[in-house]
């Protein structure tokens, strides 16, 4: 089973999320996917999706963009939900080469990993194989 | 050893639970805890694991909270239970409260588990122990009653004791109530009182009745208020009371009853008044004192001085709270350690030594000191100080004054024995009191045979009636001065004698002189005297003295220091030419013949000489102060010619050469360009150069003088920091420092200052403070940090660029590689192809239009150097307007043009017409539709440059977040408008190819102003 129902991106390129939309819904057909171009449209679905917590959710954050960066767009989330942490696992998503995106995103404890422009097969395996390995089973301690 | 507590934790996400569990460690909290989330595991864990206390997540998969409660309750356990809570939701925490939780606690908020845990355990506890009490709690309270009716009786008892009388007045009906304690305070008995609250009034003391009813009027408004006032009891003895009244209204606000407490303060008023009076006494004594009167604390600031001690110091009450006794003493007096030493130990001491005015002189005082607490425990000091410089002064005087008295006494004395006339003094019956010791050789008797000796036994018999007559009229005020008699010798011979006598009516003597008229021995001794003087003086003198004789001048007479001077023996009757052949060529031969041949003395300082002294033929230089004195025989003609010389060669060598080094220094120093100021140990100027007067005229307008108290010098605020670096280095430091001066001779300066101590013998005794211009240092040291500054900023900007186009370059590169990988698939139907062939041919042109950008770009920083033209504003905002006008017209956008204050410059054409041309589009592109856009453009001159001023009323941006990345590539800040982000950085690009630079302020919905300064 996938430890996943829901898949959201974020990004003001039109072009990239018509890929993903493709590779998603012919690998994940079973997933929920929702493309944002708008990251102000965004947070505001996010927040009245709150209700439905049970599921959990990946999103793929493009970093630049024009109104606010990934970055931004991460924090407003930090501030809004405290503990989204517990639903959502976010992915930092650039065609950025710049090494310090990818140092940023490994210093975020909020950031579970930084994928490269285009998402491919491989790319959404690597997604799966994450999200698995962070759930565990409940223990006795004493 | 105590049971752990069983806590049953309802929890499914795994961090969580080791995370409560860490939290109960880290308190010491000594547990057993079982983690469990399904409502099986939970009805079994109730029945057989029996927890103290249930901690349970609000949510889980299998659970929740209001189903364990539910649980709970149906098994009618009574176990506490806490709700742990990811998100504080009010609703939710509420519900669940009601349903039976004992506490809640959000998870980011665990610190607070460990108190919530132990505190319901422990309540539950007590809430079985108190099902218990009941029964016991019915006797108990019997037993308070009982023991509350025991207390009224002995806070009734305990009031008494006090002295609190207690009264009330109804009213409604008007009576006045008053306990035994308020008659005895009033001095009255039962049986007097008649029951009015009059009767109390009337003895209030008529000083205080008005203040009195004052009071109560205003008190009535009150709830309680509190008055104290005298009384006169009917003894006619006078009392403070003190009132505590209290109103009860009622429903109206009307007062009902007033009660009231009364109590005796009388010792405590007057203690009160003493105290007052002695502070008064004090006060009048710290300000009328004679003595002047400081008051520090522990730390040394001054926080009083009385009058006396502000004229001793001559300093005005402000300057002392401003100082610090360490500005009072002076440190260099030996006296004052002791002194301080004694009061530490002994909390007391008294003194002389040297104190410290403002002004920086000194005066010797007497000081006493003490340390005491005031009345509020505070520490203080106290230094009495009396100026003491007048009664030293007396003090010297009068011991010079004895001295000198001593000295003249021993003349006298001397006078006395030595003198060739007879002194004497003689009483009122004309005996000799006194004489002196030249009787023996005038009248051969010795003053021992004299003395109370009648003086007219030894006058000569024919002699003494006229004696006789002479002595009366002195005795009557005449002093006499030429007497003469004649006095009988003890050989019988008689000796004419003249006296001269004076009466002293105080001392009742008569002061005589008696000289011998024969004179013959006083020439006699007169001549010896006047020979040995010579002798000893022509010998003994210091000078060098030779006698010429003679048109050839042979040697006469020669001291030795004319011998040593000359440097030869045997001289006596050889010729001048003869014993000092080397003058004649210096010209001295002449000089002599002059003075022999006019009898004119010859007199020359300093003069130059050349004498072969050493033993051989060598000449040495020497300086000497001549004089040549001629001499005359009988008959008035020049017979020879003294010589009188001193040696001043070493005198004037010194004064040469010292001359020489202070010239070398003085030039040094004044033709340097470091100023200097030399200080003696009062901070007064001793010495400067030209340059520190010259820096003293430019900064301040006044020159410098010798004397001057140099922090005088200075305006107030540089003043102080002087003044506390110069105390520093009379305790030994080197101070260094870097000063800007915004304006000297109208240039901004920079001034490294130096104060370094000038020490004699480890003494500091003065400061020598220079000052360097360091100006040019200083700028090429700013203008390293600028370019460093510039270096670094250019460094983030090409790192921001390079980023930018990386990025810009690769999005369009990643899609066409997504999109083609999925072309790749066979099986795509030819509407998904075309999706796909489409998204390639939108990203193709994204990246042409990228390196189209990028061309552009580097076009502009490659291109530095263009041609330039004189461009007039007008008509190139005309030109664009022109090429867009029709989107203008679309928009019904205005331009406003202002550029009165300069019309045009000299500019690259190009660059300028992009500049206008992008912020113009920028202005339309951003506009608001609600509103008639408007841009005005106004050209203003600001000293050498140019500033050109773009002012829209359009859509704006949070200018405090976004203004760094305004002007960067490829930002934008509106999703709504088309806009690739690379107008802006053009515009920046290309006013900082011109040398100029670009600023923006805006605000959201308001507008825009771009300001552009070349």
């Amino acid at each position: 089973m996938l430890p996943f129902k829901k898949i959201i991106i974020i990004d003001d390129d039109k072009t990239v999320n018509l890929i993903c939309s493709y590779i998603i819904k012919k690998h994940l057909p079973d997933v929920l996917f929702e493309a944002f171009t708008n990251p102000e449209e965004a947070l505001k679905s996010i927040k009245q999706g709150i209700h439905n917590a049970a599921v959990t959710t990946v999103i793929l954050l493009d970093i630049n963009m024009p109104t606010l960066t990934g970055w931004e767009v991460l924090e407003h989330l930090r501030k809004m939900l405290p503990n989204f942490n517990e639903h959502f696992s976010v992915y930092m998503f650039s065609s950025s080469i710049y090494y310090r995106d990818r140092e940023q995103s490994q210093a975020n404890p909020l950031v579970t990993d930084f994928i490269d422009k285009p998402l491919t097969i491989d790319k959404l395996d690597r997604i799966i194989d994450a999200e698995n390995s962070k759930r565990t089973a409940p223990t006795i301690a004493t | 050893m105590k049971k752990p507590y069983k806590i049953l934790h309802l929890e499914d996400v795994q961090t969580d639970s080791e995370q409560v569990a860490f939290e109960l460690k880290k308190n010491n909290i000594y547990f057993e805890i079982l983690v469990i989330d399904s409502l099986v595991a939970y009805e079994d864990a109730l029945d057989n694991f029996k927890p103290a206390i249930i901690l349970c997540s609000h949510s889980m998969p299998a659970l929740n909270s209001i189903k364990a409660l539910e649980v709970l309750k149906e098994k009618k356990l009574e176990i506490p239970f806490i709700l742990i809570t990811s998100i504080l939701n009010e609703e939710i925490v509420m519900s669940v409260i009601k349903k039976g939780a004992d506490d809640y606690i959000i998870k980011d908020r665990l610190m607070r588990l460990p108190f919530a845990l132990v505190n319901s355990i422990e309540k539950a506890t007590h809430k079985k122990d108190r099902k218990k009490m009941d029964v016991a709690a019915f006797e108990k309270e019997v037993s308070i009653k009982k023991d509350l009716k025991m207390l009224s009786e002995k806070l009734k008892l305990a009031s008494k004791i006090v002295g609190l009388g207690v009264w009330e007045y109804n009213v409604a009906d008007g009576i006045f109530t008053a306990d035994d304690t308020i008659l005895q305070l009033n001095g009255v008995t039962r049986n007097a009182f008649n029951g009015s609250q009059l009767f109390f009034i009337k003895m209030v003391h008529p000083d205080d009745l008005e203040t009195f009813k004052k009071e109560v009027a205003e008190g009535a408004a009150k709830e309680i208020y509190i008055i104290t006032f005298r009384i006169i009891l009917p003894d006619k003895s006078i009392r403070w009371l003190k009132s505590v009244i209290k109103h009860q209204r009622n429903k109206g606000g009307q007062i009902d009853r007033i009660i009231g407490t009364s109590q005796d303060v009388t010792e405590h008023k007057l203690r009160e008044l003493a105290i007052k009076e002695s502070d008064e006494k004090y006060r009048s004594f710290f300000e009328n004192s004679m003595d002047g009167i400081v008051l520090t604390i522990p730390n040394g600031t001054v926080v009083a001085a009385n009058p006396a001690a502000q004229v001793i110091f001559k300093m005005s009450e402000k300057e002392f709270c401003n100082c610090t006794r360490y500005d009072l003493f002076d440190y260099h007096d030996q006296r004052l350690q002791p002194f301080l030493d004694e009061r530490n130990k002994n909390g007391r001491a008294t003194g002389e030594f040297r104190l410290l005015r403002h002004d920086g002189t000194s005066f010797e005082a007497g000081v006493s000191s003490a340390i005491f607490s005031d009345a509020n425990d505070y520490q203080q000091s106290s230094l009495i100080i009396r100026d003491i410089s007048t009664r030293i002064q007396a003090q010297q005087l009068i011991l010079q004054t004895s001295t000198a008295l001593q000295n003249a006494l021993e003349d006298v004395k001397k006078i006395l024995s030595s003198s060739l006339d007879i002194i004497c003094t003689l009483n009122d019956s004309g005996n000799f009191v006194t004489i002196s010791s030249a009787c023996k050789q005038i009248w051969q008797y010795s003053p021992l045979e004299l003395v109370e000796k009648n003086y007219l036994n030894f006058v000569h018999p024919d002699d003494v009636e006229k004696t006789i007559q002479m002595k009366d009229s002195v005795k009557n005020g005449n002093p006499v001065t030429i007497f003469q008699n004649r006095v009988i010798r003890k050989d019988g011979e008689e000796v004419p004698m003249l006296w001269s006598a004076r009466w002293d009516q105080s001392a009742e003597l008569m002061y005589c002189i008696a000289k011998d008229a024969t004179d013959k021995v006083r020439f006699e001794k007169a001549f010896e005297y006047e020979r040995q003087r010579f002798k000893e003086m022509f010998h003994q003198a210091p000078s060098s003295i030779a006698a010429l004789k003679g048109k050839d001048y042979r040697f006469e007479l020669a001291n030795n220091n004319y011998l040593q001077l000359i440097g030869k023996t045997n001289i006596i009757g050889k010729t001048l030419k003869e014993v000092l052949p080397e003058v004649e060529a210096q010209g001295f031969i002449k000089i002599l013949d002059a003075v022999f041949e006019t009898g004119n003395v010859y007199q020359a300082n300093e003069m130059h000489i050349q004498l072969a002294n050493g033993g051989n033929d060598l000449l040495s230089d020497l300086y000497l102060n001549f004089i040549f004195q001629p001499y005359r025989n009988q008959n008035c003609d020049v017979e020879g010619i003294f010589i009188f010389a001193n040696d001043v060669s070493e005198r004037v060598m010194a004064r040469r050469k010292a001359l020489t080094e202070t010239a070398n220094l003085q030039s040094i120093l004044n033709n340097t360009d470091i100023s200097y100021i030399l200080l003696d140990k009062h901070i007064k100027i001793v010495a400067f150069n030209r340059k520190a007067n010259e820096n003293m005229l430019a900064v301040y307008g006044t020159n410098l003088e010798n004397g001057q108290y140099y922090p005088d010098r200075l305006d107030n605020e540089t003043k102080q920091e002087a003044k506390g670096s110069i105390q520093k280095v009379f305790a030994g430091q080197i101070i260094s420092s870097e000063v800007y001066f915004p304006s000297i001779n109208g240039q901004p300066r920079w001034y490294l200052y130096k104060m370094n101590p000038i020490s004699i013998e480890n003494n500091v005794s003065g400061v020598c403070i220079s000052a360097e211009d360091i100006t040019t240092k200083k700028e090429a040291e700013i203008e390293r940090e600028q370019i460093t500054s510039d270096l670094l900023q250019r460094n983030n900007d090409l790192e921001q660029f390079n980023y930018i186009v990386s990025h810009n370059l690769r999005a369009p590169v990643a899609n066409i590689s997504g999109a083609v990988s999925i072309l790749n698939n066979k099986d795509l139907d030819s509407q998904t192809k075309e999706l796909f062939w489409n998204a390639v041919s939108i990203s193709v042109n994204r990246l042409d239009n990228v390196i189209q950008d990028l061309n552009t770009i580097l076009e502009i920083k490659t291109k530095q150097h263009q041609q330039k033209e004189y461009v007039q504003f007008i008509k190139l905002t005309q030109n664009i307007k022109d090429s867009i006008a029709k989107s203008l017209d679309e928009a019904g956008f205005t331009i406003l043009t202002s550029f009165d204050e300069i019309e045009g410059i000299d500019t690259v054409k190009g660059y300028l017409y992009s500049i206008f041309y992008n912020l113009i589009i920028n202005s339309l592109k951003y506009r608001r539709h609600n509103i008639a856009p408007v841009l005005s453009i106004t050209s203003r001159k600001i000293g050498n440059s140019v500033q050109i001023i773009f002012s829209d009323n359009g859509l704006g941006f949070n200018a405090e977040k976004k203004k760094d990345q305004v002007f960067k590539l490829y930002k934008r800040f509106h999703n709504n408008i088309e806009g690739k982000g690379i107008g802006l950085f053009i515009v920046k690009t290309q006013v900082e190819t011109l040398g100029g630079h670009i600023e923006v302020i805006s605000r959201e919905q308001e507008g825009t102003t771009f300001t552009i300064t070349i």
